[in-house]
């Protein structure tokens, strides 16, 4: 007769809600991971090159620049990323280590019309954003990032055209595609003693454009406008696995996911100047609309008790560069360059995340270019950054100290015929 | 040649620069202890302090004690790297206060439910001497109260069961002379801590207020100053911790006053208990002014189950009188007498966590219809703490806490407040991206008896001390970085 009531009260445990917060850190695309390598050349020289155009990486920098090249060209070129950094904890003092395998930004463009006609057509492929940071197993915020891995490739077809001899004006329509994948560990501790976890893997894509003007007021000095538009990153056919205790699979069952992560755009103004034929001083001011990266919602297609949509929040600000470079040509075959970049981070000081440790840095570049016959250069570079965010997170109260070196040599071959 | 040199000094750097990448280096400051003596530290408490968790004594629980856990913060700043516990045997079951073993959390019917991990606990514990690996700097007893830890021959076995502690049997240096406190001292501690009080009210609490007592006030302040001034004969620093509200704790908040949920007796079972018992009580006792003890159940909300309160008018007489007519003169006083002191619980009582496995079941030597335990048959006082033993509870909580508070600022000692820690436990904290609470066996901090703590909870407690120690001497002990301790293990 009470048989009902009897079975309900044995299973003390039967209502349990395995209330996690379930955090997932999807984004790494702040300041510090939108690369700013679509040029070796350009990558020596701080970055800068707007008002500037050398060779068909001026598609990507100001697509109305790319008109007042004196040849048509190709170029290609890598800049491996290498990074190592830490987090020390504020409380404990314990210090973990990110061991980051080398992610390989890379870019090809290339160039092709009449040079001294109005119109010129291009191409550029390269990597707008990317990332792969690696925690060790003892790190404090593990339950927020044990790797993300970050891959992207922008193609660009781009329509560039000589308004004036002074003036030029350029459109790129983008197409973004990249795969994102990220680990945490769950606050569920499993029989083997170690956490349970969870891996989130989704291709997302976007379309934008790039467009830019060009003005060269004399052949010393030249300015230029460009506008990169945001990319609304859409996942598509994203997933997420689950590694927990037997007894809960069921409230963590394998599934797919969506989300929406929007990405900046870009405005900046740059200018170029050569108070000799040796010598090019560029300097171009960036600014990155972050806002809308405030919150963002992973939504689960399976969510149970434990698994609700998980809610982001990030209130990003606008991000500001300012980038000076350098070039003095020292005999027809040599170029040496120099620059420096200061980016102000995206992120606030109550708000700083182990998956984007990004802070404000003034980061120092060199380059080398080498022309063995006319038509052929190759470029080397040089650029480090150095990362020192005294982390403070109010939601997650992860508190301490990120350090990261990032080292990043680029090597690239440019034909200008 | 000039232009060269830079040329080949730019070339170098990118070259050296690609291949020799460094690791940035923490600037973590070294930490101190000022002015601490730390060479020889002292733990005198209960279970708690002796890494008791699971509802038993054993060999990973005694790993993550909080004294064993503040001995290695110690360590880091100059204090001893010896810290000695009286171990049980690493593979052992362990053993609770009832002979039990640990608890481990099983699937039962397709549910999690703690279960005991073996038949019966590792009595062999109680039964083998570790004194010799002594002496211990984890003087941690379970079930010590403070009025006890200055029991001389508080283990001694010729007391008689009940009359002795076999926890302290086991690692006393003379059970039938020592005392927690004589076996602590005799080490001249430099440093001490003290976490001592818990049971002088838990285990009136425990048994749902209804055997053993609550220590009286001026006794317990005794003990304390007692305690203190015999550690402080060498130890001139130390640490004392005050008690928790028992409302922190989840043996007493997972079940809650309406524990029949809904649709857990069936609607035509609802039906005939109001109509042949619920309703018929409520009429007599309503004529004797004690309607509000009993409501009939509802079909639509959840029910709260029926219990002894001791502390009401016994209307055994009255009712038998009253259901007569109806009952037949034995059965009338057969109801009489279950019932005279009968009352449903409202939200002023707290079920005990262990009473869950009673409510439901059947009463032994009871006959049907009014023999099941909660729903037919009011729960014995042992199974549920009523709303006055809770404030028997917490108003003598409340005066510990004073007592131990006046103690610790009288002897100039570190005060860890473990009372509101627990009462922030119970809100939820947020600790390195991973959210924490006082709920059972998912929240993270109670281990599977609901009183004592987990891994995490330990090292998250070990920090209170820390943090209190820090305030008190100027030192830097840095905290225990928790974030890789464990909750509940999950099958």
């Amino acid at each position: 007769m009470y048989l009902n009531s009897i079975t309900h009260k044995k299973s003390l445990v039967k209502k349990i809600i395995i209330s996690i917060l379930f955090f997932f850190p999807i984004i790494v695309f702040a300041q510090g991971y939108q690369l700013n390598l679509q040029s070796v050349r350009q990558t020596g020289m701080g970055g800068t090159g707007d008002a500037d155009p050398q060779d068909a990486s001026a598609l990507f920098f100001n697509p109305g620049s790319a008109a007042f090249l004196k040849t048509n060209s190709v170029t290609g070129g890598i800049l491996p990323v290498i990074s190592k950094g830490v987090f020390a904890d504020a409380s404990s003092g314990h210090v973990s280590n990110s061991d980051n395998p080398t992610v390989t930004p890379f870019y090809v463009g290339a160039i092709f019309g009449n040079p001294s006609g109005r119109i010129r057509y291009g191409v550029d492929v390269y990597t707008p954003y990317g990332s792969v940071m690696q925690w060790g197993n003892d790190f404090t915020g593990h339950f927020q990032i044990t790797k993300i891995s970050l891959e992207s490739v922008a193609v660009q077809p781009t329509i560039t055209f000589k308004v004036t001899n002074n003036f030029g004006i350029g459109a790129g329509f983008v197409y973004g595609y990249g795969h994102i994948d990220l680990r945490q560990d769950l606050p569920l501790t499993m029989s083997n003693g170690s956490f349970a976890n969870a891996e989130v893997k989704t291709p997302a894509n976007s379309f934008g454009f790039n467009v830019g003007a060009y003005y060269k007021f004399s052949d010393q000095f030249a300015a230029a406008l460009t506008y990169r538009s945001a990319l609304k990153m859409k996942s598509s056919g994203g997933k997420v696995d689950f590694t927990v205790p037997a007894s809960l699979s069921g409230e963590f069952v394998d599934q797919k996911i969506n989300a929406k992560l929007p990405l900046p755009d870009n405005l900046s103004l740059g200018f170029s100047y050569n108070p000799t034929n040796r010598l090019t001083i560029n300097l171009d001011g960036v600014t990155a609309n972050w806002k809308p990266y405030d919150t963002i919602t992973i939504h689960y297609s399976q969510p149970s008790a434990a698994l609700t949509d998980t809610k982001l929040i990030r209130k990003y600000m606008r991000a500001y560069s300012l980038k000076l470079g350098a070039e003095y040509k020292f005999t027809p075959q040599f170029n040496g360059r120099i620059g420096f970049v200061y980016d102000k981070s995206p992120i606030p000081n109550d708000l700083v995340n182990p998956d984007v440790p990004d802070a404000n840095r003034l980061s120092p570049s060199i380059g080398i270019g080498y022309n063995p016959c006319s038509k052929l250069r190759i470029d080397a570079s040089f650029l480090y950054e150095h990362i020192k965010r005294k982390g403070e997170n109010r939601l997650t109260d992860i508190n301490g100290e990120y350090l990261f070196n990032l080292y990043i040599p680029g090597l690239s071959i440019t034909y200008n015929f | 040649m000039k232009i060269y040199n830079i040329l080949h000094g730019i070339f170098a750097v990118i070259i050296i620069g690609s291949f020799c990448s460094c690791r940035p280096t923490a600037d973590v400051p070294a930490p101190s202890k000022a002015s601490l003596d730390l060479s020889k530290y002292v733990a005198i408490g209960n279970s708690i302090t002796s890494g008791f968790a699971d509802a038993a004594l054993y060999y990973a629980g005694q790993q993550v004690s909080y004294p064993n856990l503040l001995a290695q913060q110690f360590a880091k700043v100059g204090g001893s790297a010896t810290f000695v516990q009286p171990l049980v045997p690493e593979n052992s079951v362990g053993i609770g206060t009832s002979g039990n073993s640990k608890l481990v959390l099983g699937v039962v019917n397709g549910q999690l439910t703690p279960v005991p991990a073996a038949a019966t606990g590792d009595l062999s514990i109680f039964t083998t001497s570790v004194a010799s690996q002594g002496p211990f700097n984890n003087m941690g007893v379970p079930g010590a109260k403070a009025i006890t830890t200055i029991f001389p021959g508080y283990g001694n076995p010729a007391n008689g069961a009940g009359n002795y502690n076999p926890f302290f049997t086991r690692m006393a240096t003379n059970p039938a002379t020592a005392s927690v406190l004589s076996d602590a001292a005799a080490q001249k501690p430099t440093f001490f801590s003290m976490f001592i009080g818990n049971n002088d009210v838990l285990a009136y609490a425990l048994a749902g207020g209804a055997s053993d007592s609550i220590s009286s006030l001026s006794l317990f302040q005794y003990s304390i100053g007692i305690i203190i001034q015999t550690m402080m004969s060498t130890a001139k620093q130390g640490a004392v911790a005050n008690i928790p509200d028992i409302t922190s704790l989840p043996y007493f908040t997972t079940i809650p006053y309406t524990p029949l949920a809904t649709g857990a007796i069936g609607a035509d079972t609802i039906t005939q208990l109001n109509t042949n018992l619920y309703g018929p009580l409520k009429q007599a006792l309503t004529a004797f002014g004690a309607g509000d003890r009993i409501n009939l159940l509802s079909a639509t909300a959840a029910n709260p189950v029926l219990i002894k309160d001791v502390s009401l008018t016994n209307l055994s007489a009255q009712l038998t009188i009253a259901l007569t007519p109806a009952l037949g003169a034995a059965n009338a006083a057969a109801f009489g007498q279950v019932f005279g002191q009968a009352r449903q619980t409202t939200a002023d009582d707290y079920i005990l966590l262990t009473t869950s496995s009673v409510i439901g079941t059947n009463v032994p030597n009871v006959p049907s219809p009014i023999n099941v335990y909660g729903i037919s048959y009011p729960l014995d006082d042992q199974y549920v703490l009523t709303k006055t033993e809770a404030g028997n509870i917490q108003t003598a909580t409340t005066g510990f806490n004073s007592i131990l508070k006046n103690a610790a600022s009288t002897a100039g000692l570190a005060y860890v407040d473990v009372n509101a820690f627990l009462a922030s436990a119970k809100t939820g904290i947020m600790y390195d991206g991973r959210s924490i609470n006082a709920t059972f066996v998912t929240g993270g901090a109670f281990s599977l008896d609901g009183i004592h703590l987990t891994p995490l909870g330990n090292a998250l407690l070990s920090n209170q001390f820390i943090m209190a120690i820090n305030k008190q001497y100027g030192s830097t002990i840095p905290l225990i970085d928790a974030s890789n301790y464990n909750g509940v293990v999950f099958p």
